[in-house]
């Protein structure tokens, strides 16, 4: 007799639902649409959950779908601005401007990329191996923008004395 | 990382939104009945593959107690249940002169708390009955096309009067577990029976491992138990798979996958299906395994060292006053029990502060002298306890005694026999009464 990984699949979003809406949250800074982030990301992963090849798979692929939902919807509220980066010659996406200088506004003020990594690591402790696999990015690539990020949030915070 | 610890702290504290639960169930439920269509879907496919003849379906989605549990268990208590076993689903079916009858249990934990976890271990159940009934019916097709084929006509088919049945069984119940079998099996072929346990914590809602159970040394006392009851057995004439060696000594019969249930008085016992360790003939083999409480109960007689009398006075059932003779003198308690299942007396001294400061034992009387074996019994669960062998061994020149003694983590424990009066004592090593 048989199973596949629905059963834990199930278990394991009821379980953690709630670190699942705080990380919607942090992107998303608004109750609905935070619950909309989450509701949207369990609705694909219940109709995906054949893409997973094993058990151990399923938490950073999970994070994966919730990560690129909570995104999309701030890309549906226009709340990313597009930014040009001379010096890498591509444009990528910053999050809307927050006025102000505390941590949040800071790490707000991250390039998305650099702001997820700092979130999965401080917020949800995932590790430079699972974020590597959530963002599909290369570890030593996690490293670098995991630590220009913390930098800039330095720097950003700092000003703030000025 | 100062910088973020702010952060995280305000990040951990956002509420959660009680529509949270609400809008992810709904996904759930959604996802579940796309599923439950697909199954169907099948099962359909699969019966209608067989030839033209009308089936009659009867399908009853009652939910009402199962038989088998009320013949089990007899009545349910109704205050202080946390779970009850209820019959999801039931249906018979006859077609092409092969009778299926499926009994579907699911979990109802009174608790909401758990009702998550209480959801998707049913949907696993669901879907094990339901698999399994679908694959029996594909045999037993697969196995009517290979009889008419070669010359079997309808009525000889008929006669086989083949039989598929799923159902289950409450083993056992109390307020912390619920322990549930639940069976498959086809009369023509007894190979593919199956028989699929899981045993739950009703405080956590979570399956039960033998480890939960029997504690982390489980794997050693399992496969010591199982063989030894293997010996035993064998003694009176049961055959059982041998290793290289002609013995079962090697062998390692637990593994993760073994099936256990827990039994009426709360043990577990593993089950070996037939074919599994033995033989066919053996049958099924299922194992008790009685968990060995010494450790437990020989810590809590190390608790009393430094306890105040008075807080030692209701404990072991009860300890009566022990003065001197002339009744001038309090000397401690004396408990009248049973340790690891036999009888005993336990003494307690106490100082001038009235804090204990060592423990008797008395593990034999004057009416039943200990013998070598109980003493070493009593050394070995002592051993066990301490974690080492006794730091000394000597016979007292002035008594006779025998005595064993162990010295660790500042207690000391002592073992002595002197003709048959065996004695058991714990006390703080000198100068570390708490």
């Amino acid at each position: 007799m048989k199973t596949d990984f629905y059963d834990s699949i199930v278990a394991y979003i009821v379980d953690e639902q709630n670190k699942f809406y705080r990380l919607a949250y942090s992107y998303l800074r608004n109750r609905d649409d935070a619950l909309d982030a989450v509701q949207n990301a369990v609705c694909k992963a219940l109709e995906h959950y054949r893409d997973i090849k094993n058990q151990e798979a399923v938490k950073t692929w999970f994070y994966r779908i919730l990560i690129n939902e909570s995104i999309n919807i701030l890309k549906e509220k226009h709340r990313l601005t597009y930014v040009y980066d001379e010096n890498k010659d591509r444009i990528y996406e910053e999050k809307g401007f927050e006025p102000g200088f505390d941590a949040k506004d800071c790490l707000s003020r991250l390039d998305i990329e650099a702001q997820t990594i700092i979130k999965l690591r401080f917020f949800e402790e995932l590790s430079l191996n699972e974020i590597a696999k959530v963002t599909g990015l290369n570890i030593n690539t996690v490293k670098s923008k995991l630590y220009r990020g913390l930098k800039q949030m330095k720097i950003c915070l700092k000003e703030d004395e000025l | 990382m100062m910088l973020l610890d702010e952060e995280k702290k305000k990040y951990d504290s956002v509420d959660i939104p009680d529509e949270l639960s609400l809008r992810i169930n709904a996904e759930i439920e959604k996802s579940g009945l796309k599923r439950a269509k697909k199954l169907i879907i099948r099962r359909r496919i699969s019966r209608v593959s067989a030839a033209a003849a009308a089936s009659i379906a009867v399908f009853t989605a009652a939910l009402n107690t199962s038989t088998a549990f009320a013949e089990t268990t007899g009545s349910i208590p109704v205050i202080g249940t946390v779970a009850r076993v209820l019959t999801f689903r039931s249906y018979e079916n006859e077609n092409n002169g092969m009778n299926i009858s499926v009994e579907i249990p699911s979990i109802d934990m009174i608790s909401e708390d758990l009702s998550g976890i209480e959801q998707s271990v049913n949907r696993e159940i669901l879907e094990l009955c339901e698999n399994y009934a679908d694959e029996a019916l594909n045999r037993a097709e697969e196995y009517r096309t290979a009889f008419l084929s070669t010359g079997g006509t309808e009525e000889e088919w008929s006669a086989h009067d083949i039989r598929i049945k799923v159902w289950y069984e409450v083993k056992s119940q109390s307020d912390k577990y619920l322990s549930l079998a639940i069976m498959g099996t086809e009369n023509w072929n007894s190979a593919h029976n199956e028989t699929k346990y899981y045993n739950f914590d009703l405080d956590t809602g979570k399956l039960l491992e033998l480890k939960d159970i029997l504690g982390p040394d489980y794997k050693k006392t399992v496969d010591e138990e199982i063989k030894r009851q293997i010996s035993e057995r064998k003694e009176s004439g049961s055959v059982y798979f041998e290793d290289l060696a002609g013995s079962n000594d090697s062998t390692d019969f637990y593994n993760d996958n073994t099936g256990f249930y827990i039994n009426e008085k709360g043990n577990p016992v593993i089950v070996f299906a037939p074919y599994e360790i033995a033989p066919g003939s053996e049958g099924t083999q299922e194992f008790e395994i009685i968990p060995d409480t010494a450790e437990s109960e020989l810590f809590a007689l190390t608790e009393l060292l430094g306890m105040e009398d008075s807080e030692s006075a209701e404990l072991f059932g009860g300890g009566a006053e022990n003065y001197s003779a002339d009744g001038s003198f309090y000397i401690g308690r004396c408990y009248e029990t049973s340790l690891c299942g036999s009888d005993c007396k336990i003494y307690t001294t106490c100082n001038d502060d009235k804090i204990i400061e060592s423990v008797s034992v008395w593990l034999s009387s004057e009416d039943e002298p200990a013998s070598n074996e109980d003493m070493s019994l009593w050394i070995s669960r002592v051993s066990n306890f301490m974690g080492s062998e006794p730091s000394s061994h000597n016979i007292s020149e002035e008594s006779g005694s025998d005595n064993y003694t162990w010295a660790s983590d500042g207690l000391i424990a002592s073992v002595r026999n002197l003709d048959g009066l065996l004695t058991m004592s714990f006390q703080p090593a000198i100068g570390e009464l708490k």
